[in-house]
């Protein structure tokens, strides 16, 4: 005997479940959750390293990391100064709700005024993912070429940001700095896009002065 | 490849939904999902996954039927509807080169589950929430 019944719910309704309880906890607590994706060796954790700095005497940031294997970058923030935790994946190719959690429950932080949430390497397969964040920033590095926002479309259709870093190397491999700028607003005209690079730290301003006002109306805005 | 988690969660969503109404001895059939093309989700990469997981259990057969969901793309400029087909991220018509309106697209929903009542387990379907990440 053969039966058919209707579902109609979203295949991720359990990732977008949690999802929507850490946003709430988040909100609760007054911290600002920021997702990093890129591809690998974008220079996620480098960033992350110098603004953990460039915060250090105003604002506790706090970073969740996820790889496939290694502790290496977890190990990498702290010696910057942060509490950080270690995801290892294990094989996946990203974050979801219930890593974050989980991540969370173990880290056991202090509330801090920022969480990062550094995603595993990968340009596709986080974009699926809600993880609760205020916002997702996608990271193009210099040398991956200008092509790559039409090459990867779906994560830079839903970044809020995007930050061209390693630009200390713009002069080293060709990168066309407006292609880049008009595959990005192409795909998402609302984007904001800065250039940087953590390594000498130009325009590392201007990307700390977005997340501290990205911070200063999460805490305005009275729901 | 995050089609191998998707596919584990329609797996684990489908069977947890014909238990529900069946009971333990359930027999999945045939599954049917909407995705969409802006979804971010391969189609054949899914059809894939899927078969891997239920191959060797008794759930062995099932077909995972896809609902391709084209988003809406509508020219304000042209006041025409836009094949979907062409380069569906550009929210640009690509005649006049001017912002289009895009609707949906975005589905990614599980649909249908049809489902035997029968035969007593032979093998477990091998899956626990750790194993629904495990990509390849
Ligand atoms: N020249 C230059 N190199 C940089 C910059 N930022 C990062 N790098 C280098 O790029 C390499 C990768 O940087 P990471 O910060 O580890 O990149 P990631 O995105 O965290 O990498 P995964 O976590 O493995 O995905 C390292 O060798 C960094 O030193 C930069 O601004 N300029
Ligand atoms: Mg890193
Ligand atoms: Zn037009």
């Amino acid at each position: 005997m053969s039966e058919i019944i209707k579902i109609r719910r979203r295949i991720l309704q359990e990732n977008d479940h949690k999802a929507s309880q850490l946003r709430e906890q988040f909100k609760n607590e007054g911290t600002l959750v920021v997702d990093l994706v890129s591809s690998p060796g974008s220079g996620k954790t480098t960033l992350l390293e110098k603004t953990i700095q460039h915060f250090s005497e105003r604002l506790d940031c706090a970073v969740l990391v996820g790889d496939v294997a290694t502790e290496l970058d977890a190990n990498r923030l702290q010696a910057a100064g942060a509490p950080a935790h270690q995801i290892v994946t294990g094989g996946a190719c990203h974050l979801d709700a219930h890593l974050v959690a989980a991540g969370l429950e173990q880290a056991n932080f202090d509330e801090v005024d920022m969480l990062f949430l550094e995603n595993v390497g990968n340009l596709v397969c986080p974009t699926s993912y809600d993880l609760g964040e205020d916002f997702k920033v996608v990271l193009l590095s210099a040398a991956e070429g200008e092509d790559k926002p039409a090459k990867y479309p779906a994560i830079f259709t839903r970044a809020a940001v995007c930050l061209i870093t390693k630009s200390d190397l713009f002069p080293y491999v060709d990168f066309d700095l407006d292609v880049a700028r008009q595959n990005i607003k192409a795909h998402n005209p609302n984007c904001r896009i800065l250039e940087l690079s953590a390594k000498t730290g130009a325009g590392m301003d201007a990307w700390c002065n977005l997340v501290k006002e990205r911070l200063k109306v999460k805490r305005t805005v009275v729901v | 490849m995050h089609e191998t988690g998707i596919a584990l969660e329609v797996f684990r969503s489908a069977l947890e939904s014909a238990r529900a109404e069946a009971g333990q001895q359930v027999r999945l059939k045939s599954i049917r999902v909407s995705i969409g093309d802006r979804s971010a989700v391969d189609p054949n990469l899914l059809e894939h996954a899927w078969q891997s997981i239920v191959i060797g259990t008794r759930h062995d057969g099932a077909e995972l039927k896809v609902k391709w969901c084209p988003s809406r793309r509508y020219c304000p400029s042209c006041h025409k509807t836009k094949d979907s087909s062409l380069g569906s991220w550009l929210p640009i018509c690509p005649d006049c080169g001017d912002a289009i309106e895009i609707d949906g697209g975005l589905e990614l929903d599980l649909d249908l589950v049809e489902f035997d009542v029968a035969s007593p387990l032979t093998k477990r379907p091998n899956f626990s929430r750790t194993d629904h990440n495990k990509n390849v």
